[in-house]
Protein backbone atom coordinates (compact mmCIF):
# COMPACT_ATOMS: atom_id res chain seq x y z
CA UNK A 1 0.00 0.00 0.00
CA UNK A 2 1.67 2.94 -1.01
CA UNK A 3 -0.28 5.23 -0.35
CA UNK A 4 -1.68 6.04 3.13
CA UNK A 5 -3.90 8.75 3.12
CA UNK A 6 -6.20 6.91 0.40
CA UNK A 7 -8.32 3.74 1.42
CA UNK A 8 -6.42 1.36 -0.98
CA UNK A 9 -3.53 1.71 -3.22
CA UNK A 10 -1.54 -0.10 -5.56
CA UNK A 11 1.88 0.29 -7.92
CA UNK A 12 2.47 -1.54 -10.86
CA UNK A 13 5.66 -2.28 -12.12
CA UNK A 14 6.38 -3.61 -15.09
CA UNK A 15 8.54 -3.91 -18.68
CA UNK A 16 11.47 -5.84 -20.27
CA UNK A 17 13.95 -5.16 -17.51
CA UNK A 18 11.23 -5.28 -15.31
CA UNK A 19 10.85 -1.64 -14.09
CA UNK A 20 10.40 0.62 -17.39
CA UNK A 21 6.83 1.24 -16.79
CA UNK A 22 5.50 2.67 -12.96
CA UNK A 23 2.15 3.21 -12.33
CA UNK A 24 0.25 3.93 -9.18
CA UNK A 25 -2.96 3.99 -8.25
CA UNK A 26 -5.07 5.14 -5.11
CA UNK A 27 -9.20 4.23 -5.04
CA UNK A 28 -11.09 6.15 -2.60
CA UNK A 29 -14.55 4.43 -1.80
CA UNK A 30 -17.26 4.20 -0.50
CA UNK A 31 -17.66 7.89 -0.13
CA UNK A 32 -20.14 10.41 -0.89
CA UNK A 33 -21.52 11.14 -3.57
CA UNK A 34 -22.80 14.47 -5.49
CA UNK A 35 -26.12 14.23 -6.11
CA UNK A 36 -25.75 14.82 -9.98
CA UNK A 37 -24.02 11.29 -10.19
CA UNK A 38 -25.79 10.12 -7.44
CA UNK A 39 -26.85 5.83 -8.84
CA UNK A 40 -29.96 4.98 -6.23
CA UNK A 41 -29.12 1.17 -7.23
CA UNK A 42 -25.40 1.15 -7.35
CA UNK A 43 -22.24 3.13 -6.65
CA UNK A 44 -21.11 5.50 -9.39
CA UNK A 45 -17.44 4.17 -10.43
CA UNK A 46 -15.09 7.37 -11.07
CA UNK A 47 -12.26 6.59 -12.90
CA UNK A 48 -9.15 9.01 -14.04
CA UNK A 49 -5.87 8.51 -16.05
CA UNK A 50 -3.59 10.92 -15.16
CA UNK A 51 -0.16 11.29 -17.82
CA UNK A 52 3.40 11.13 -16.62
CA UNK A 53 3.79 15.30 -17.70
CA UNK A 54 0.80 17.64 -18.14
CA UNK A 55 -3.41 17.59 -18.46
CA UNK A 56 -4.99 14.21 -19.63
CA UNK A 57 -5.15 14.47 -23.40
CA UNK A 58 -7.46 12.34 -25.63
CA UNK A 59 -4.64 9.30 -25.55
CA UNK A 60 -5.17 9.00 -21.24
CA UNK A 61 -9.19 9.34 -22.49
CA UNK A 62 -9.04 5.96 -24.57
CA UNK A 63 -7.46 4.45 -21.57
CA UNK A 64 -9.60 5.66 -19.39
CA UNK A 65 -12.71 4.30 -21.72
CA UNK A 66 -10.60 0.96 -21.65
CA UNK A 67 -9.57 0.17 -17.92
CA UNK A 68 -13.31 1.29 -17.14
CA UNK A 69 -14.91 -1.48 -19.31
CA UNK A 70 -12.47 -3.78 -17.55
CA UNK A 71 -13.04 -2.59 -14.26
CA UNK A 72 -16.68 -1.82 -14.56
CA UNK A 73 -17.02 -5.97 -15.06
CA UNK A 74 -16.02 -6.56 -11.82
CA UNK A 75 -16.91 -4.25 -9.25
CA UNK A 76 -20.23 -5.24 -7.52
CA UNK A 77 -21.59 -2.29 -7.60
CA UNK A 78 -25.27 -2.98 -6.50
CA UNK A 79 -23.63 -3.65 -3.44
CA UNK A 80 -22.67 -0.01 -2.19
CA UNK A 81 -25.73 1.74 -3.78
CA UNK A 82 -25.89 6.07 -3.73
CA UNK A 83 -22.08 6.09 -2.88
CA UNK A 84 -18.93 7.04 -5.16
CA UNK A 85 -15.79 4.85 -5.41
CA UNK A 86 -12.96 6.87 -6.59
CA UNK A 87 -10.31 5.89 -8.65
CA UNK A 88 -7.12 7.74 -9.81
CA UNK A 89 -4.52 6.53 -11.74
CA UNK A 90 -1.40 8.26 -11.89
CA UNK A 91 1.69 7.05 -14.44
CA UNK A 92 5.15 7.80 -12.94
CA UNK A 93 6.90 6.40 -16.31
CA UNK A 94 5.50 5.01 -19.02
CA UNK A 95 8.38 3.00 -20.51
CA UNK A 96 7.16 3.12 -23.78
CA UNK A 97 7.36 5.41 -26.85
CA UNK A 98 4.18 8.02 -26.84
CA UNK A 99 2.95 6.15 -29.85
CA UNK A 100 2.30 3.31 -27.98
CA UNK A 101 -0.32 2.52 -25.17
CA UNK A 102 0.05 -1.17 -24.60
CA UNK A 103 2.10 -0.62 -21.33
CA UNK A 104 0.02 1.86 -19.64
CA UNK A 105 -3.37 0.39 -19.93
CA UNK A 106 -2.08 -3.24 -18.68
CA UNK A 107 -0.76 -1.16 -16.03
CA UNK A 108 -3.58 0.74 -15.43
CA UNK A 109 -5.95 -2.08 -15.46
CA UNK A 110 -3.83 -4.08 -12.72
CA UNK A 111 -3.06 -1.45 -10.68
CA UNK A 112 -5.95 -0.32 -10.27
CA UNK A 113 -7.73 -4.00 -9.50
CA UNK A 114 -5.21 -4.46 -7.12
CA UNK A 115 -5.87 -0.82 -5.54
CA UNK A 116 -9.91 -2.28 -5.21
CA UNK A 117 -8.82 -5.22 -3.50
CA UNK A 118 -6.68 -3.57 -1.34
CA UNK A 119 -9.36 -0.55 -0.59
CA UNK A 120 -12.01 -3.47 0.41
CA UNK A 121 -14.51 -2.91 -2.32
CA UNK A 122 -16.56 -6.16 -3.06
CA UNK A 123 -15.52 -7.78 -6.54
CA UNK A 124 -16.43 -10.68 -8.10
CA UNK A 125 -12.96 -11.36 -9.43
CA UNK A 126 -9.73 -10.11 -10.40
CA UNK A 127 -8.93 -8.79 -14.33
CA UNK A 128 -5.57 -9.65 -15.17
CA UNK A 129 -3.82 -7.94 -17.87
CA UNK A 130 -0.92 -8.57 -20.00
CA UNK A 131 1.20 -7.05 -22.76
CA UNK A 132 2.40 -8.92 -25.48
CA UNK A 133 3.82 -8.01 -29.43
CA UNK A 134 4.85 -9.44 -32.47
CA UNK A 135 8.58 -8.81 -33.22
CA UNK A 136 9.77 -10.42 -36.50
CA UNK A 137 7.20 -12.96 -36.63
CA UNK A 138 7.72 -14.33 -32.66
CA UNK A 139 5.13 -12.87 -29.78
CA UNK A 140 7.07 -11.89 -27.32
CA UNK A 141 5.74 -11.37 -23.63
CA UNK A 142 6.47 -8.20 -22.25
CA UNK A 143 8.66 -6.40 -24.86
CA UNK A 144 11.09 -3.79 -24.31
CA UNK A 145 11.28 -0.77 -26.16
CA UNK A 146 13.35 -1.54 -28.44
CA UNK A 147 11.15 -4.59 -29.34
CA UNK A 148 8.24 -2.20 -29.18
CA UNK A 149 9.60 0.07 -32.03
CA UNK A 150 10.34 -3.36 -34.04
CA UNK A 151 7.13 -4.78 -33.73
CA UNK A 152 4.95 -5.41 -36.35
CA UNK A 153 1.72 -5.26 -34.00
CA UNK A 154 1.22 -4.70 -30.06
CA UNK A 155 -1.36 -6.48 -28.10
CA UNK A 156 -2.93 -5.54 -24.81
CA UNK A 157 -5.28 -8.18 -23.64
CA UNK A 158 -7.16 -8.91 -20.23
CA UNK A 159 -8.90 -11.80 -18.96
CA UNK A 160 -11.55 -11.67 -16.11
CA UNK A 161 -10.67 -14.63 -13.49
CA UNK A 162 -13.93 -15.12 -11.58
CA UNK A 163 -13.82 -15.77 -7.38
CA UNK A 164 -13.19 -19.56 -6.64
CA UNK A 165 -10.88 -22.61 -6.91
CA UNK A 166 -8.18 -22.56 -8.68
CA UNK A 167 -8.73 -24.16 -11.66
CA UNK A 168 -11.16 -21.46 -12.89
CA UNK A 169 -12.06 -20.73 -16.40
CA UNK A 170 -10.50 -17.56 -17.95
CA UNK A 171 -12.95 -15.13 -20.15
CA UNK A 172 -11.38 -12.59 -22.40
CA UNK A 173 -12.40 -9.40 -21.65
CA UNK A 174 -10.45 -6.91 -23.52
CA UNK A 175 -7.81 -7.12 -25.98
CA UNK A 176 -6.56 -3.98 -27.88
CA UNK A 177 -4.26 -5.12 -30.87
CA UNK A 178 -3.02 -2.51 -33.06
CA UNK A 179 -0.20 -3.02 -36.13
CA UNK A 180 -0.28 -5.03 -38.66
CA UNK A 181 -0.94 -8.67 -38.58
CA UNK A 182 -3.15 -11.72 -39.31
CA UNK A 183 -6.11 -13.45 -37.73
CA UNK A 184 -4.04 -16.35 -37.01
CA UNK A 185 -1.37 -14.48 -35.26
CA UNK A 186 -4.04 -12.77 -33.15
CA UNK A 187 -5.39 -16.54 -32.08
CA UNK A 188 -1.91 -17.07 -31.48
CA UNK A 189 -1.20 -14.24 -29.45
CA UNK A 190 -4.29 -14.81 -27.43
CA UNK A 191 -3.30 -18.22 -26.11
CA UNK A 192 0.03 -17.03 -25.39
CA UNK A 193 -1.65 -13.93 -23.35
CA UNK A 194 -4.12 -16.60 -21.25
CA UNK A 195 -1.00 -18.75 -20.49
CA UNK A 196 0.70 -15.74 -18.90
CA UNK A 197 -3.07 -14.26 -17.66
CA UNK A 198 -2.31 -17.01 -15.40
CA UNK A 199 0.60 -16.85 -14.08
CA UNK A 200 -0.05 -12.87 -13.59
CA UNK A 201 -3.33 -14.23 -11.42
CA UNK A 202 -1.20 -16.02 -9.17
CA UNK A 203 1.30 -13.42 -8.30
CA UNK A 204 -1.85 -10.84 -7.97
CA UNK A 205 -3.52 -13.53 -5.80
CA UNK A 206 -0.54 -14.39 -3.44
CA UNK A 207 0.31 -10.43 -3.39
CA UNK A 208 -4.01 -10.26 -1.94
CA UNK A 209 -3.36 -12.71 0.36
CA UNK A 210 -0.56 -11.79 1.36
CA UNK A 211 -1.87 -7.99 1.84
CA UNK A 212 -4.80 -9.27 3.93
CA UNK A 213 -2.47 -11.42 6.00
CA UNK A 214 -0.71 -8.30 7.09
CA UNK A 215 -3.98 -6.43 7.89
CA UNK A 216 -5.43 -8.97 10.02
CA UNK A 217 -5.03 -7.59 13.68
CA UNK A 218 -4.73 -11.02 15.16
CA UNK A 219 -2.79 -12.76 12.97
CA UNK B 1 -57.40 -2.45 -13.54
CA UNK B 2 -57.40 -2.59 -17.61
CA UNK B 3 -53.77 -3.74 -18.57
CA UNK B 4 -52.00 -1.19 -20.19
CA UNK B 5 -50.84 -1.28 -23.87
CA UNK B 6 -48.33 1.22 -25.72
CA UNK B 7 -47.80 1.80 -29.14
CA UNK B 8 -43.98 0.15 -29.96
CA UNK B 9 -41.93 2.87 -29.91
CA UNK B 10 -42.85 3.87 -26.92
CA UNK B 11 -42.34 0.31 -25.66
CA UNK B 12 -39.05 0.02 -27.04
CA UNK B 13 -38.19 3.39 -24.75
CA UNK B 14 -39.75 1.88 -21.84
CA UNK B 15 -38.35 -1.68 -21.54
CA UNK B 16 -36.11 -2.03 -24.36
CA UNK B 17 -34.53 -5.09 -22.87
CA UNK B 18 -37.96 -6.76 -23.76
CA UNK B 19 -38.69 -5.33 -26.91
CA UNK B 20 -35.60 -6.44 -27.93
CA UNK B 21 -35.77 -9.67 -26.94
CA UNK B 22 -38.96 -10.38 -28.57
CA UNK B 23 -36.87 -9.84 -31.95
CA UNK B 24 -33.95 -12.41 -31.29
CA UNK B 25 -36.64 -14.88 -30.57
CA UNK B 26 -38.06 -14.85 -33.70
CA UNK B 27 -34.29 -14.25 -35.34
CA UNK B 28 -34.40 -10.76 -36.48
CA UNK B 29 -33.89 -7.46 -35.45
CA UNK B 30 -35.68 -4.10 -34.61
CA UNK B 31 -34.00 -2.47 -38.01
CA UNK B 32 -35.13 -5.33 -40.16
CA UNK B 33 -31.88 -6.76 -40.59
CA UNK B 34 -30.64 -10.41 -40.33
CA UNK B 35 -27.78 -10.88 -37.35
CA UNK B 36 -25.07 -10.62 -39.89
CA UNK B 37 -26.01 -7.83 -42.12
CA UNK B 38 -24.60 -4.76 -42.05
CA UNK B 39 -26.14 -1.62 -43.08
CA UNK B 40 -25.53 -1.05 -47.21
CA UNK B 41 -22.76 1.69 -46.61
CA UNK B 42 -22.53 4.50 -49.56
CA UNK B 43 -19.58 6.75 -50.09
CA UNK B 44 -19.37 10.08 -52.20
CA UNK B 45 -16.24 11.51 -52.33
CA UNK B 46 -15.85 15.06 -53.12
CA UNK B 47 -14.31 15.07 -56.70
CA UNK B 48 -11.45 17.42 -55.93
CA UNK B 49 -13.48 19.09 -53.01
CA UNK B 50 -16.70 19.82 -54.92
CA UNK B 51 -18.45 19.49 -51.76
CA UNK B 52 -15.89 21.65 -50.37
CA UNK B 53 -14.54 23.84 -52.64
CA UNK B 54 -11.62 25.39 -50.12
CA UNK B 55 -11.01 21.83 -48.60
CA UNK B 56 -7.77 19.40 -50.28
CA UNK B 57 -10.36 16.75 -50.38
CA UNK B 58 -14.05 15.59 -48.96
CA UNK B 59 -15.87 12.84 -48.58
CA UNK B 60 -19.55 11.57 -47.47
CA UNK B 61 -20.64 8.42 -46.13
CA UNK B 62 -23.98 7.48 -45.12
CA UNK B 63 -25.12 4.09 -43.71
CA UNK B 64 -29.12 4.36 -42.86
CA UNK B 65 -29.92 7.44 -41.22
CA UNK B 66 -26.12 8.48 -40.00
CA UNK B 67 -24.17 10.68 -42.41
CA UNK B 68 -20.23 11.46 -41.78
CA UNK B 69 -18.81 14.52 -43.42
CA UNK B 70 -14.84 14.44 -43.55
CA UNK B 71 -13.47 17.43 -45.62
CA UNK B 72 -9.17 17.94 -45.48
CA UNK B 73 -7.44 21.41 -45.12
CA UNK B 74 -3.89 21.52 -45.06
CA UNK B 75 -1.40 23.36 -42.67
CA UNK B 76 2.76 23.83 -42.20
CA UNK B 77 4.58 23.28 -38.84
CA UNK B 78 8.13 23.60 -38.54
CA UNK B 79 8.64 20.34 -36.32
CA UNK B 80 10.32 17.34 -37.71
CA UNK B 81 8.34 14.36 -38.41
CA UNK B 82 5.12 15.82 -37.36
CA UNK B 83 3.77 16.08 -41.00
CA UNK B 84 1.15 13.81 -41.32
CA UNK B 85 -2.44 13.27 -40.83
CA UNK B 86 -4.55 14.22 -38.13
CA UNK B 87 -8.39 13.81 -37.74
CA UNK B 88 -10.21 15.25 -35.38
CA UNK B 89 -14.04 13.90 -35.08
CA UNK B 90 -17.50 15.82 -33.33
CA UNK B 91 -20.83 14.35 -33.19
CA UNK B 92 -23.64 16.59 -33.34
CA UNK B 93 -26.22 16.25 -31.05
CA UNK B 94 -29.02 19.14 -31.91
CA UNK B 95 -26.98 22.33 -31.75
CA UNK B 96 -25.48 21.96 -28.68
CA UNK B 97 -21.61 23.03 -28.43
CA UNK B 98 -19.22 23.05 -25.72
CA UNK B 99 -16.02 20.54 -24.61
CA UNK B 100 -15.78 17.27 -26.41
CA UNK B 101 -17.61 14.38 -24.73
CA UNK B 102 -15.75 11.12 -23.75
CA UNK B 103 -17.33 9.39 -26.94
CA UNK B 104 -15.76 12.12 -29.23
CA UNK B 105 -12.56 12.17 -27.82
CA UNK B 106 -12.47 7.97 -27.74
CA UNK B 107 -13.17 8.31 -31.43
CA UNK B 108 -10.94 10.46 -32.25
CA UNK B 109 -8.03 8.90 -30.61
CA UNK B 110 -9.21 5.61 -32.25
CA UNK B 111 -9.01 7.00 -35.79
CA UNK B 112 -5.51 8.24 -34.85
CA UNK B 113 -3.93 4.60 -34.11
CA UNK B 114 -5.49 3.35 -37.27
CA UNK B 115 -3.95 6.07 -39.10
CA UNK B 116 -0.55 5.42 -37.36
CA UNK B 117 -1.31 1.40 -37.76
CA UNK B 118 -1.84 2.24 -41.92
CA UNK B 119 1.41 3.49 -41.97
CA UNK B 120 1.64 6.05 -44.56
CA UNK B 121 4.88 7.19 -45.97
CA UNK B 122 6.13 10.21 -44.07
CA UNK B 123 7.35 11.47 -47.88
CA UNK B 124 3.95 12.07 -48.66
CA UNK B 125 4.00 15.44 -45.88
CA UNK B 126 7.92 16.39 -47.15
CA UNK B 127 7.84 19.77 -48.85
CA UNK B 128 10.56 19.35 -52.33
CA UNK B 129 11.30 22.55 -53.23
CA UNK B 130 13.64 21.97 -56.06
CA UNK B 131 15.24 25.67 -56.88
CA UNK B 132 15.60 26.52 -52.78
CA UNK B 133 19.58 25.97 -51.50
CA UNK B 134 18.67 25.13 -48.21
CA UNK B 135 16.38 22.15 -47.68
CA UNK B 136 12.94 22.59 -46.76
CA UNK B 137 12.25 22.26 -42.71
CA UNK B 138 9.06 22.55 -43.00
CA UNK B 139 6.13 19.62 -43.44
CA UNK B 140 2.63 19.36 -44.56
CA UNK B 141 -0.27 18.74 -41.90
CA UNK B 142 -3.42 17.29 -43.10
CA UNK B 143 -6.20 18.52 -41.11
CA UNK B 144 -9.42 15.80 -41.15
CA UNK B 145 -12.25 17.35 -39.49
CA UNK B 146 -14.77 14.59 -39.11
CA UNK B 147 -18.25 15.16 -38.25
CA UNK B 148 -21.45 13.03 -37.23
CA UNK B 149 -24.40 14.20 -38.44
CA UNK B 150 -27.81 12.04 -36.79
CA UNK B 151 -25.51 9.30 -35.19
CA UNK B 152 -27.75 6.74 -34.64
CA UNK B 153 -25.19 4.07 -33.08
CA UNK B 154 -21.58 3.18 -32.43
CA UNK B 155 -20.01 4.89 -35.49
CA UNK B 156 -16.37 4.39 -36.22
CA UNK B 157 -16.65 2.68 -38.81
CA UNK B 158 -18.32 5.39 -40.96
CA UNK B 159 -16.00 7.66 -39.25
CA UNK B 160 -12.90 5.78 -40.96
CA UNK B 161 -14.33 5.28 -44.41
CA UNK B 162 -15.46 8.74 -44.29
CA UNK B 163 -11.66 9.44 -43.44
CA UNK B 164 -10.32 6.81 -45.87
CA UNK B 165 -12.67 8.42 -49.18
CA UNK B 166 -11.80 12.24 -48.11
CA UNK B 167 -7.98 11.07 -48.60
CA UNK B 168 -8.34 9.04 -51.95
CA UNK B 169 -9.74 12.45 -52.77
CA UNK B 170 -7.29 14.74 -51.45
CA UNK B 171 -4.70 16.48 -53.67
CA UNK B 172 -2.13 18.39 -52.20
CA UNK B 173 -0.84 21.53 -53.75
CA UNK B 174 2.86 21.60 -54.95
CA UNK B 175 5.05 24.44 -52.46
CA UNK B 176 7.62 27.05 -53.75
CA UNK B 177 9.21 29.84 -52.41
CA UNK B 178 8.24 33.09 -52.70
CA UNK B 179 11.37 35.20 -54.28
CA UNK B 180 10.41 38.49 -52.77
CA UNK B 181 9.15 37.36 -48.96
CA UNK B 182 11.36 33.84 -49.13
CA UNK B 183 8.00 32.06 -47.42
CA UNK B 184 7.02 28.88 -49.05
CA UNK B 185 3.65 29.37 -50.55
CA UNK B 186 1.32 26.94 -52.37
CA UNK B 187 1.13 26.55 -56.09
CA UNK B 188 -1.96 26.23 -58.30
CA UNK B 189 -0.26 22.44 -58.55
CA UNK B 190 -1.59 19.62 -57.33
CA UNK B 191 -0.99 15.96 -56.75
CA UNK B 192 -2.52 13.11 -55.15
CA UNK B 193 -1.59 11.32 -51.52
CA UNK B 194 0.42 7.91 -51.97
CA UNK B 195 -1.56 6.17 -49.87
CA UNK B 196 -0.73 2.66 -48.45
CA UNK B 197 -2.77 -0.50 -49.48
CA UNK B 198 -3.20 -0.94 -45.89
CA UNK B 199 -5.09 2.12 -45.53
CA UNK B 200 -7.66 1.25 -47.43
CA UNK B 201 -9.07 -1.15 -44.77
CA UNK B 202 -12.66 -1.25 -43.84
CA UNK B 203 -13.68 -1.23 -40.04
CA UNK B 204 -16.40 -3.54 -38.87
CA UNK B 205 -18.32 -3.17 -35.41
CA UNK B 206 -19.90 -5.99 -33.88
CA UNK B 207 -21.96 -6.29 -30.97
CA UNK B 208 -22.20 -9.46 -28.84
CA UNK B 209 -25.17 -10.98 -27.01
CA UNK B 210 -24.80 -12.38 -23.26
CA UNK B 211 -26.03 -15.76 -24.96
CA UNK B 212 -23.05 -15.16 -27.24
CA UNK B 213 -24.88 -14.14 -30.64
CA UNK B 214 -23.06 -12.20 -33.00
CA UNK B 215 -24.93 -9.03 -34.47
CA UNK B 216 -23.13 -7.27 -37.20
CA UNK B 217 -22.96 -3.33 -37.40
CA UNK B 218 -25.44 -2.52 -34.18
CA UNK B 219 -27.62 0.00 -34.75
CA UNK B 220 -30.58 2.32 -33.12
CA UNK B 221 -31.25 3.00 -29.79
CA UNK B 222 -32.76 -0.17 -28.67
CA UNK B 223 -29.83 -1.97 -29.69
CA UNK B 224 -27.46 0.54 -28.10
CA UNK B 225 -29.42 -0.19 -25.20
CA UNK B 226 -29.15 -3.47 -24.97
CA UNK B 227 -25.50 -4.64 -26.45
CA UNK B 228 -23.13 -4.31 -23.49
CA UNK B 229 -20.42 -6.06 -25.69
CA UNK B 230 -18.50 -4.62 -28.83
CA UNK B 231 -16.04 -6.05 -31.03
CA UNK B 232 -13.83 -3.23 -33.83
CA UNK B 233 -12.02 -4.58 -36.77
CA UNK B 234 -9.93 -3.03 -39.20
CA UNK B 235 -9.16 -5.34 -42.15
CA UNK B 236 -7.53 -4.75 -45.26
CA UNK B 237 -8.79 -5.94 -48.88
CA UNK B 238 -6.07 -9.04 -48.23
CA UNK B 239 -6.90 -10.02 -45.38
CA UNK B 240 -4.98 -8.99 -43.20
CA UNK B 241 -5.97 -6.99 -39.56
CA UNK B 242 -4.66 -3.41 -38.75
CA UNK B 243 -6.83 -3.40 -35.30
CA UNK B 244 -8.84 -5.59 -33.45
CA UNK B 245 -10.57 -3.76 -30.29
CA UNK B 246 -13.11 -5.96 -27.79
CA UNK B 247 -14.90 -5.25 -24.40
CA UNK B 248 -16.83 -7.46 -23.09
CA UNK B 249 -17.73 -7.45 -20.13
CA UNK B 250 -21.16 -9.64 -20.08
CA UNK B 251 -21.35 -12.96 -21.84
CA UNK B 252 -21.85 -15.61 -19.94
CA UNK B 253 -20.02 -18.52 -21.54
CA UNK B 254 -17.13 -15.84 -22.73
CA UNK B 255 -15.32 -15.22 -25.81
CA UNK B 256 -13.30 -18.43 -27.46
CA UNK B 257 -11.25 -18.51 -30.37
CA UNK B 258 -13.96 -20.07 -32.36
CA UNK B 259 -16.33 -16.86 -31.94
CA UNK B 260 -13.21 -14.74 -32.88
CA UNK B 261 -12.92 -16.52 -35.96
CA UNK B 262 -16.16 -16.30 -36.73
CA UNK B 263 -16.23 -12.51 -36.21
CA UNK B 264 -12.78 -11.81 -38.23
CA UNK B 265 -14.51 -14.02 -41.28
CA UNK B 266 -17.90 -11.57 -41.19
CA UNK B 267 -15.31 -8.54 -41.29
CA UNK B 268 -15.13 -6.43 -44.00
CA UNK B 269 -18.00 -4.87 -45.35
CA UNK B 270 -18.62 -3.56 -48.59
CA UNK B 271 -18.77 -0.83 -49.70
CA UNK B 272 -20.89 1.04 -52.58
CA UNK B 273 -18.68 3.94 -54.07
CA UNK B 274 -21.08 6.87 -55.49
Amino acid sequence: MPLHNSDGSAEWIAGHNGGDTRIICSVNGPIEVKTRDELPTMATLELVVRPVVGLPTIRETLLQDCTYGCLRSIVLRTQLPRSLIQIVVQVLDAGEPVEYTVYELVGAINSSVLALANAGIPLSGLVVAVCLAIVEGEIVLNPGVDQLKKSQSTHAVAYKVDNGPEEVRFRLVMCESTGLFTQNELLQVLETAEDAAREENKKMRSMIEQQVAESLAFA
Amino acid sequence: MEPRSFPPDVFARLAPEIYFERFLEQGSRPTGRKFTEFRPLLVQQGRQSELAPSALGSAVVRAGQATVICGISGGLTDFENEGGVYANVEIHRGGRSGAPTAEEMVLTRRTHELILAAQIDPSNFKIDIPDSIEPCRKELVLNASIRVLSRTGPCLDLVWAALVAALNDTRIPLFAEDERTHNIIPTCERKPLVLPETLVSSVSTFGLLKSGEVLADPDGPTEEACISNYVNVAKTDNGLLTKFSLLCTDTTDGVDAEKIGEILSLAGRPVSTV
